[in-house]
């Protein structure tokens, strides 16, 4: 009997993936209370790209535990230095990604795994953030997700950085929201020249629905950097202008 | 890390360095103590009146920037930058093949062994000096990534040199507030454009 309405595997072909996504269930419900919404946003088949905000070293558990399909993750390569992680994340589906330089490897095997139907994570922050907003977008990223043409699920997760910031050594209990949002769909763009003109407008698009998702409340640098990108309106919070007096920005000190 | 190191600077008062361990932060000049909050606050509690609020985490990062960010305390009366941090620096020595199933999954970059060392910065770029080893000077239109791993930075250098700090007693989020600062004002300064991405590669408009 299969195991659920995205798989047509039975107990008997539980991967290493399916044992480490239970334990990874596991500790994610001991350290937050979960809730999921817009599970049906996951294609049931065919490729996608799962795109999350990053709050939290919890992030990439706790929506790979909750998300209804595998998903292949770019993951860091320095967490590959450890024997422990070398041998674990493989088996997870990490693809390691290097940082410090451009990294044609790991675009082919996106592409492949694009090809092949499977879901890929990449948070497109490329970082966690250290004050819990949402960061710039990879210009790199969006790129691969216009070539790749596969639909983009915006994933905002909300809460994770109350239970373990960046900053802290240790994690404590909160509750924790993770929200699938609908497919947006680029399209495919075989030429660089199609790429390059997309990319702008791609990257505003992708920064607000992930705004959506986290919430209004949720200041905002994801559109930084844009050039000729359209104006932050409602859906984006201003940071301040540097230079700003405490007073103005935080009254209650 | 600590909360010290997001919060290197008094939002409050300005005054740098801090004092704190874990998720507890306070400034020595005006005594506000910082500590977790819920959600994405932290919660204030100044002195001596002892009032309390909770504030956004982004709105305290903010003031530290408005009130010097990491240049300030870098900054000499001349106008000249000299800065330094204890690290521990390793270079990259090779690359490793990840496989699963029988496929090239990606590579991962293996680092030598770490030695302690100073990093010193200055406004065109980098000096790392360990004992007994040549310094290593890096200038800042010379390098081609700045990427943050944790507590740690990675520079990217030119004939495919990689190397990585670990901060020993200073805060890795400064020093990245630093570096990118300071590579902006380089960038500007050799008119090659606004910088507007540090990884993988330093990306201008």
């Amino acid at each position: 009997m299969p195991l659920g309405p995205y798989t047509n595997r039975t107990v008997a072909h539980v991967s290493w993936y399916g044992f480490f996504k239970l334990v990874g269930k596991g500790l994610g419900y001991s350290l937050a209370r979960i809730d999921v919404t817009g599970r049906e946003n996951i294609p049931r088949s065919g490729p996608f790209f799962l795109i999350p905000n990053h709050q939290s070293v919890l992030d990439p558990i706790l929506v790979q535990a909750v998300c209804p399909r595998t998903v292949h993750s770019f993951t860091k390569s320095t967490q590959f230095a450890s024997p422990v992680f070398r041998w674990l994340l493989p088996r997870l589906n990490a693809i390691p990604t290097r940082r410090y330089r451009v990294d044609p490897q790991v675009v082919r095997v996106a592409l492949r795994l694009v090809e092949e139907g499977r879901g890929i994570g990449i948070y497109p922050e490329g970082e966690r953030s250290w004050d819990g907003s949402l960061q710039p977008l990879r210009r790199g990223t969006v790129r691969l997700l216009l070539k790749a043409g596969a639909p983009v699920v915006p994933c905002g997760v909300v809460g994770s950085y109350d239970v373990w910031p960046r900053w802290s050594r240790r994690p404590r209990r909160c509750g924790v929201s993770i929200r699938f949002g609908k497919p947006l769909h680029f399209g495919k763009h075989d030429e660089k020249s199609d790429r390059e003109r997309a990319l702008d407008g791609a990257i505003a698009r992708l920064a607000r629905a992930l705004e959506d998702l986290v919430g209004p409340d949720q200041p905002s640098g994801a559109t930084a950097g844009l050039s000729g990108s359209p104006s932050p309106d409602g859906g984006f919070v201003t940071r301040p202008p540097k230079g700003a007096k405490t007073g103005a920005l935080a009254p209650e000190l | 890390m600590a909360l010290a190191d997001l919060l290197y600077r008094c939002p409050r008062c300005g005054f740098d360095p801090m004092d704190g361990e874990g998720d507890d932060a306070s400034c020595p000049a005006c005594s506000t103590r910082y500590s977790r909050g819920r959600g994405d606050r932290l919660l204030v509690e100044r002195r001596p009146d002892g009032v309390t609020a909770e504030v956004p985490v982004a709105t305290l990062v903010d003031l530290i920037e408005a009130n010097g960010g990491p240049l300030s305390r870098a900054e000499r009366p001349d106008g000249s930058i000299d800065y330094r941090a204890d690290v521990l620096a390793s270079w990259r020595v090779g690359e490793e093949p990840v496989h699963h199933r029988g496929a090239l999954r990606g590579f991962s970059e293996s680092m030598g062994e770490a030695v302690q060392a100073v990093l010193k910065v200055d406004r065109d770029g980098v000096t790392l000096s360990a004992p007994g080893q040549p310094e290593a000077r890096m200038a800042f239109l010379e390098i081609r990534a700045l990427q943050t791993s944790s507590s740690s930075l990675q520079l990217s250098l030119p004939g495919d040199r990689l190397v990585q700090f670990k901060f020993l007693s200073d805060s890795p989020r400064r020093w990245e507030d630093l570096l990118r600062q300071l590579l902006r004002a380089a960038y500007r300064r050799a008119g090659k454009g606004n910088v507007v991405e540090f990884q993988p590669r330093i990306v201008t408009e």
